[in-house]
C-alpha cells in the first residue's frame, strides 16, 4: 500500500508540473504582442465596423466592401475595424449548402449557413498577404474555394 | 482435414484482396458528370455547318469576343450542325449541356464534360451536334446554370443565319488581372505568413 | 401468351416457392427440436448455448460455418471477419486518396476530383461503422459469453437478422458511391448529382439507416446478455472491465442513435419534398445538431470497448492485476454521460453564440478527467509490474496508450474556444482522431485479433516476425501521418480537399509517406494469414484472453 501511495504522489506532482509548465508557455506566447495579427471581438458586439458582405456560393467566395464586389480576393486597411456578415446563396436549381470561411492567420472562422447571417468583427494589426479557405465540404470544387487577400496601409 | 483448412484460410485472404481491388475499381469508376436522355445523333444527315466559338466564364457565356457575358441566342435552321469550340476563360469547371426545350429539363445531353476541360484559361474543346428538331433549345453549364444559360432557336424556314449579340464590358478584364496578381504575389505572402506565425 | 396462362404460370411458381420454403422450415424446425432435446439432455438451458460450447469444438474458426450458426460465438466471428474485410477495403480507399494529394493541384484525379470525395466519404463511413463498431461488436459477442459464463443464448435469431441487415446496409453504402462525407449535412446531401452528394446518395441514407437498425438490435442483445444472462457466480461488481466497457458503450449507443436515425429519415423525406433541413422552411443546422448528438458518442463508442480490451490484455503480459478496478469502472462510467454532453463542440463556430460555445467548451474539458484516470490506471499497472513481456499484443497496447496521450492532448487543445476557430475544419482534427483511431481502435483491435489467433485459425500460431513488422510499420507510419496532419493543421491546412495551397505540400507529403507506410504494414497482416494457413494446426484452440476466466493456469496461448 505504501508503494502505491508513493507512485501516486510522484504521478500527481509530475503531471501538475507538466501542466503548469505548458500553461506558463501558453500565457507567455499568447501574451506577446507580435503573436497577434488581428484582434477579434466577441461575435454580435460592435457592429460599427465597415461591413464586409461575404457570400459563399458553389464554389467561390464573393466579398462586397463599400459596394465594391470582388470574387475570391479582397483588400483591407490596417488598424481599421471590419465586420464580416457571412451568408450562403444557392446556385442554379439546387439548394444552397453550408460553407465555412477560415482565415487561419487571423484566427477567424465563420460558418456560412443558408438563411442565416453570421457576423464577426475584427481589426487587422499587420500588413501583408493572407489566405482564406472553405473548410466545410461543399461539393465538387470545394478545394477551389480559397484565395489570398491583402492588408495594406 | 488439413487440406480443407489450408484452402479456407487462403480463401479468406484472397477474398480480402479481391474485395479491396473490386471496391477500389468500383469507386474509381464513379460518374463525374450528369447524363441526360438526349442521344447524340452521330449519323444524322445535316444540310449546313456553322462554327461557334464560346468562351466559358462563370459569369456567362461569351460569343466571339472575350469579355462579354451576354449568353448569346443563336437562330439556325433545322438540320444544321453546329461545331462548338468551347474555350475556357476562367479557372472554374464548366460543362456545355443542351436540351431540346426552353427549360433545363431532364432530357439533356452534356456535350462537353468537366473531364474534357482542364480548368486552365485558354484551353479549348471542339464538339458538334446536329439540331434536327424545330423549337427553342437551351444550352447551359451544369455547374453555373443561372449565369451561363442561353437559347438556340431552331427554325423551320431557311432564311436566317447564325447571329449573336455581343457588347464588350470591362468587367471581366479586371477579373483576370486580379487572378494574375494572386499568382504573382505567391512568394511574397509565403514569406510574410510564415514569418508572422513563427514570430 | 394469354392472361389465363400467365396467371397459371405465376401461381404455380409461387406455389413451388412456398413448398420449398415450407420444406426448409420443416427441416429447420425438426433439426431444432432435435437439438433442443440434445441440449436438454446435456443440462443446457437452450440450443444456442449448447451450440456455442460444443458444436465444432469449443471455439470456431474463420470460415463459412459461423455464417450459418446462430450462437453468439459464431455471430462474434461473423462481425470480426466482416470488420477485417471492410478494414482492408476502406484502408485501400484511404491510401489511394492520400497518394492523390502528392501535388498541390490534383494529379491522380485530375478533372475527376469527385472521386477523391467519394473515396474520402467511403473511407470514413466504412472505417467507423464497419471496422470500429463492427470489431467492437464482434469482440463483445465472442468474448463476453466466456468472460461472464453466460448461461442462456436464446437471442441468436435476432442477432443473426441484425447482422445481415447491418451487412446489407454497408453494401448499400458502398454501392451508393456517395460523396457527402460521413456526416450527411443536408443541403448538400439532398442535392442528388455528382457535383454535390452523388446521384445515389439516397441509397447511402437507406444503408445508413439499416446499419443503425442492425447495430441497435445487436446492442440490445448484448446489453441483455451482460445484465440478465450472467452466471449467478459472476457478480456485477466483479464483472471483467471489458464487460463494463461494453455495457457503458452500448447504453450510450442505444441512447444516442435515435437522434441520427430520425434525422436520416427526415433527410430521406427531404429528397422528395425538401422541408425539414432547407433554409426556406427551417435551418440546415438543425440536422447538424441531430447528427452530432449521435456523432460525438460514436467516436467514444469506437474507443471505449478497446479501453476495456486493454484492461484485459495488459495483465496477461505484466503479470499483475489492474492497478485499480474501481477507478477503471468509474472512468468508463463517467465517459458515458460526459460524451453525451459535449457534442456541441463540433458546431462552435456555426453561429449559435458565445454562451453555447462556452458551455460545450467547458464540458469538453471535463472529458479529460475520466480519460486521464484511465491512462493513469494503465501506466500505474505497467509501473507496478515486476516484468513486462513485450509481445506483439503488448506492443500494440503500449503504442496505443502513447498515441492516445498525444491524441487526447491535441483534442483538449482544440476544445478551447479561441483555438477552435483556428483549428476547426483543418487537418489538426484529422490528426487528432487518427492518433486515437490508429493507436487505440486499430491497434487494440489487432492486438485482440493476435490474442485470439489460435481460436480464430483452428489452433495455429501467428508468424511472430511478420507480426512485429506489422506492429512496427503501423506505429511508425501512423505517427508520421498524424504528426504531419497535426502540424499542418495548426498552420491552417483544410480538411477534405482534393487540392491545396502549395505552402502545405511539405505537410501533405509527410502524411502521404506515413499513410503509405501504414498501408504497407497492413499487407504484413495479410501475409501473416497466408503464412499461417500454409502450416498445419499445432497448438490448442484456446486463447489467453478467455483462459483467464475458464482455466486457472495461464498457458502461452497468446504468443
Amino acid at each position: 500500500m505504501n508503494q502505491k501511495y508513493k507512485v501516486e504522489i510522484i504521478w500527481i506532482i509530475a503531471v501538475l508540473a507538466v501542466l503548469f509548465a505548458s500553461m506558463g508557455i501558453n500565457f507567455y506566447v499568447t501574451g506577446m504582442k507580435s503573436f497577434s495579427i488581428a484582434t477579434k471581438e466577441t461575435p454580435g458586439e460592435n457592429l460599427n465596423g465597415t461591413i464586409i458582405q461575404v457570400t459563399g456560393v458553389q464554389w467561390s467566395w464573393s466579398f462586397e466592401i463599400n459596394g465594391v464586389k470582388s470574387v475570391d480576393n479582397f483588400t483591407l486597411i490596417v488598424n481599421h475595424t471590419y465586420t464580416m456578415v457571412v451568408d450562403s446563396l444557392p446556385v442554379g436549381t439546387g439548394q444552397a449548402v453550408i460553407h465555412d470561411l477560415l482565415i487561419p492567420q487571423f484566427g477567424i472562422q465563420v460558418y456560412a449557413v443558408p438563411g442565416q447571417n453570421n457576423t464577426i468583427t475584427f481589426t487587422p494589426d499587420k500588413t501583408g498577404t493572407f489566405i482564406f479557405e472553405c473548410v466545410e465540404y461543399c461539393g465538387y470544387d470545394h478545394y477551389k474555394m480559397r484565395g489570398y487577400f491583402s492588408v495594406v496601409d | 482435414m488439413a487440406e480443407r483448412t489450408f484452402s479456407r484460410g487462403m480463401i479468406f485472404g484472397i477474398v480480402i484482396i479481391i474485395l479491396m481491388f473490386g471496391g477500389l475499381y468500383y469507386m474509381l469508376s464513379a460518374p463525374t458528370t450528369l447524363n441526360g436522355g438526349l442521344i447524340e445523333p452521330s449519323n444524322t444527315p445535316y444540310k449546313d455547318t456553322i462554327n461557334v466559338t464560346l468562351y466559358a466564364n462563370a459569369l456567362g457565356w461569351d460569343y466571339g469576343v472575350k469579355g462579354d457575358h451576354t449568353n448569346p441566342t443563336f437562330n439556325i435552321t433545322v438540320g444544321t450542325r453546329i461545331v462548338f469550340t468551347v474555350i475556357e476563360a476562367d479557372t472554374a469547371p464548366h460543362t456545355l449541356t443542351i436540351a431540346d426545350s426552353p427549360s433545363e429539363s431532364s432530357t439533356h445531353l452534356t456535350l462537353v464534360t468537366t473531364s474534357q476541360l482542364t480548368q486552365i484559361t485558354g484551353h479549348s474543346v471542339t464538339v458538334s451536334y446536329v439540331f434536327d428538331k424545330v423549337g427553342t433549345w437551351t444550352y447551359w453549364c451544369e455547374i453555373h446554370p443561372t449565369t451561363m444559360v442561353g437559347a438556340i432557336n431552331v427554325l423551320a424556314s431557311a432564311n436566317t443565319s447564325a447571329n449573336a449579340n455581343c457588347h464588350v464590358s470591362p468587367d471581366s478584364a479586371q477579373h483576370h488581372s486580379q487572378n494574375n496578381n494572386n499568382l504573382n504575389s505567391f512568394f511574397e505572402f509565403l514569406l510574410d505568413i510564415s514569418g508572422a506565425i513563427i514570430a | 401468351m394469354s392472361t389465363t396462362d400467365y396467371l397459371i404460370e405465376v401461381s404455380v411458381t409461387i406455389s413451388i416457392i412456398f413448398l420449398i420454403l415450407f420444406y426448409i422450415y420443416y427441416k429447420y424446425n425438426s433439426a431444432k427440436s432435435e437439438m433442443d432435446q440434445v441440449a436438454e439432455k446435456n443440462n443446457y438451458v437452450d440450443t444456442g448455448s449448447y451450440f456455442r460450447d460444443n458444436f465444432g469444438g469449443k471455439t470456431k474458426a474463420i470460415g463459412i460455418k459461423p455464417f450459418l450458426l446462430n450462437d453468439s460465438k459464431s455471430i462474434g466471428i461473423r462481425y470480426i471477419i466482416t470488420s477485417i474485410i471492410f478494414f482492408f477495403i476502406a484502408g485501400t480507399f484511404g491510401v489511394i486518396m492520400r497518394v492523390s494529394l502528392v501535388e498541390p493541384t490534383p494529379t491522380l484525379f485530375l478533372n475527376r476530383t469527385v472521386i477523391y470525395d467519394v473515396l474520402t466519404t467511403q473511407h470514413g463511413i466504412l472505417m467507423i461503422y464497419m471496422w470500429a463498431l463492427g470489431s467492437a461488436l464482434g469482440f463483445s459477442y465472442y468474448l463476453l459469453p466466456s468472460f461472464l459464463k453466460v448461461k442462456k443464448d436464446s437471442m441468436g435469431g435476432y442477432s443473426s437478422a441484425a447482422y445481415w441487415i447491418y451487412l446489407l446496409g454497408a453494401i448499400f453504402i458502398v454501392l451508393s458511391r456517395s460523396s457527402t462525407r460521413w456526416y450527411f449535412y443536408p443541403p448538400l446531401s439532398i442535392n442528388l448529382n455528382p457535383y454535390n452528394a452523388g446521384s445515389f446518395n439516397w441509397l447511402a441514407v437507406l444503408g445508413m439507416e439499416m446499419i443503425f437498425v442492425g447495430v441497435v438490435i445487436a446492442a440490445v442483445v448484448v446489453i441483455k446478455m451482460i445484465i440478465m444472462d450472467r452466471d449467478d457466480n459472476v457478480k456485477i461488481e466483479q464483472m471483467p472491465l471489458f464487460a463494463w466497457a461494453v455495457l457503458f458503450t452500448l447504453i450510450m449507443l442505444v441512447a444516442s442513435a435515435p437522434f441520427f436515425m430520425l434525422g436520416l429519415a427526415m433527410t430521406f423525406y427531404d429528397f422528395f419534398n425538401p422541408v425539414f433541413f432547407v433554409s426556406s422552411s427551417s435551418s440546415p443546422l438543425s440536422f447538424a445538431e441531430m447528427f452530432w448528438i449521435w456523432g460525438h458518442p460514436i467516436v467514444y463508442i469506437a474507443v471505449l470497448p478497446q479501453f476495456g480490451l486493454i484492461y484485459e490484455i495488459m495483465p496477461k503480459f505484466t503479470g499483475n492485476k489492474i492497478y485499480s478496478y474501481a477507478s477503471g469502472v468509474l472512468a468508463l462510467g463517467l465517459l458515458m454521460p460526459l460524451s453525451e454532453l459535449v457534442w456541441g463542440h463540433h458546431l462552435l463556430n456555426s453561429g449559435f453564440g458565445i454562451e453555447w460555445g462556452l458551455f460545450f467548451s467547458t464540458a469538453s474539458f471535463l472529458v479529460v478527467i475520466p480519460s486521464a484516470i484511465t491512462v493513469f490506471n494503465y501506466i500505474a499497472t505497467l509501473w507496478t509490474s515486476a516484468k513486462i513481456r513485450m509481445t506483439v499484443p503488448m506492443l500494440f497496447v503500449v503504442n496505443g496508450i502513447f498515441d492516445f496521450i498525444i491524441g487526447g492532448i491535441t483534442g483538449v487543445i482544440q476544445s478551447n474556444l479561441e483555438l477552435n476557430e483556428v483549428l476547426h475544419g483543418t487537418y489538426w482534427v484529422t490528426g487528432h482522431f487518427h492518433f486515437i483511431f490508429l493507436g487505440i481502435t486499430t491497434g487494440i483491435g489487432f492486438a485482440t485479433i493476435y490474442m485470439l489467433f489460435p481460436s480464430l485459425t483452428d489452433g495455429r500460431k501467428y508468424n511472430v516476425r511478420l507480426a512485429y513488422w506489422h506492429f512496427t510499420l503501423t506505429a511508425i507510419g501512423s505517427f508520421i501521418m498524424s504528426m504531419g496532419w497535426t502540424v499542418g493543421g495548426f498552420y491552417g491546412m483544410p480538411r477534405f480537399v482534393a487540392g491545396y495551397f502549395a505552402r502545405f505540400q511539405a505537410f501533405q507529403d509527410t502524411a502521404i509517406l506515413g499513410g503509405v507506410i501504414v498501408g504497407v504494414a497492413q499487407l504484413f497482416f495479410l501475409a501473416n494469414i497466408f503464412v499461417t494457413y500454409s502450416k498445419k494446426p499445432s497448438i490448442p484452440t484456446n486463447n489467453a484472453l478467455e483462459d483467464a476466466y475458464n482455466l486457472p493456469v495461464l498457458e502461452n496461448g497468446g504468443e
